[in-house]
């Protein structure tokens, strides 16, 4: 069974995503912050990972960051409200491999999932 | 107002840039509504918001909403080009319902803010302040982004509003913008507010690069 990292700081955020992501075969991690989700991905390697941008004690383009120096082939999909173009291409630079604008919709996530799933 | 009117508070705008802040605030409250629609699956309505920028001694004389009484709102704090807060805030029969709505429990299930439903009404606050300062960025190339909401229980606006402007920078905010409006789903109301709390520098950031970009493209802002 693949298996997901939802880092979000919102509690209702995550129980939808992971949700949304067991209906649709995945084993879901959480993590409800950047540090959080570079510890959790270290330790357990997910297939995939959601990662909110606008969260507190670190943030999520700090914590791309970090995930990409454990495993620079992690696939990361940014989950955020903001979409500010200078923010979009800071992630993508960092080496996100998508960007999903909240609010999210759950054919829009599980099409970015399908399309990652076949790189 | 007429146009080219010089304002108190040094404040220099037309009604031109006034209208165009006005609409990307009007913008960012009716993401309320798409937010809470996306999120149920169902059609919210919401009347036009109603959007006003006072100095902040004069939002006490808003009579549509009593903001004398409790109510729980979500602040976001702003940060980069455009500093300030955002706040949103709900009359608490209005939040235990969007809360009921996100959550999809049946009316009247919640009477008070559990984790779940204070973390879903904060997640309306951040998109709504988000959303916002996407519309800001659009308009303006002004980069500002939103820090992670925070959430008040249960306070009278004004007193997070003291709160809120205690805590501002030194140049300080000495005007607000304000829309209010009523979403509808059902035939059931809910009731809402929208704050927009620029520093005095921002706000006057703002109104330069709307002069600025009005100027360029000939007057038309």
């Amino acid at each position: 069974m693949p298996r997901a990292l939802v880092v979000d700081d919102a509690a209702f955020i995550r129980l939808r995503t992971r949700k949304l992501l067991e209906e649709n075969g995945y084993e879901v991690e959480e993590a409800q912050n950047g540090e959080e989700a570079i510890r959790k991905y270290s330790e357990t390697s997910p297939d995939l990972v959601l990662l909110d941008i606008t969260m507190p004690v670190m943030d999520g383009i700090t914590a791309l960051k970090g995930i990409k120096q454990i495993d620079p082939k992690a696939k990361v999909i940014m989950c955020t409200a903001v979409g500010q173009q200078s923010l979009v291409i800071e992630a993508i630079k960092a080496g996100a491999n998508d960007y999903l604008l909240k609010p999210l919709d759950p054919e829009k996530v599980l099409a970015a999932i399908k399309k990652l799933a076949g790189k | 107002m007429k146009e080219g009117t010089v304002i108190q508070d040094k404040f220099d705008y037309t009604d031109k840039e006034l209208n165009l802040l006005k609409t990307i605030l009007a913008r960012g409250m009716e993401s309320v509504a798409k937010v809470v629609s996306d999120m149920i699956g169902q059609e919210i309505n919401m009347k036009v918001p109603e959007v006003y920028l006072m100095s902040y001694d004069e939002i006490t004389r808003i009579h549509t909403y009593d903001i004398d009484e409790p109510a729980i709102g979500v602040q976001v704090e702003m940060s980069g080009s455009v500093q300030g807060h955002v706040a949103l805030f709900f009359p608490p029969a209005s939040a235990y319902y969007v809360i009921d709505l996100l959550l999809g429990n049946e009316r009247g299930t919640s009477s008070h803010l559990t984790d779940m439903g204070g973390s879903a009404l904060s997640e309306i606050g951040n998109l709504a302040g988000s959303f916002f300062l996407n519309y800001l960025a659009e308009a303006t190339n002004l980069s500002a982004l939103p820090s992670p909401p925070v959430l008040n229980g249960s306070a009278e606006v004004t007193r997070e509003l003291q709160g809120i402007l205690g805590h501002s920078d030194k140049s300080g905010c000495s005007k607000a913008f304000v829309a209010q409006t009523v979403l509808s789903y059902r035939a059931e109301s809910i009731d809402a507010m929208f704050f927009i709390l620029p520093t005095h520098e921002s706000l006057a950031t703002i109104l330069e690069v709307l002069k600025k970009s009005g100027r360029e493209s000939g007057g038309e802002v």
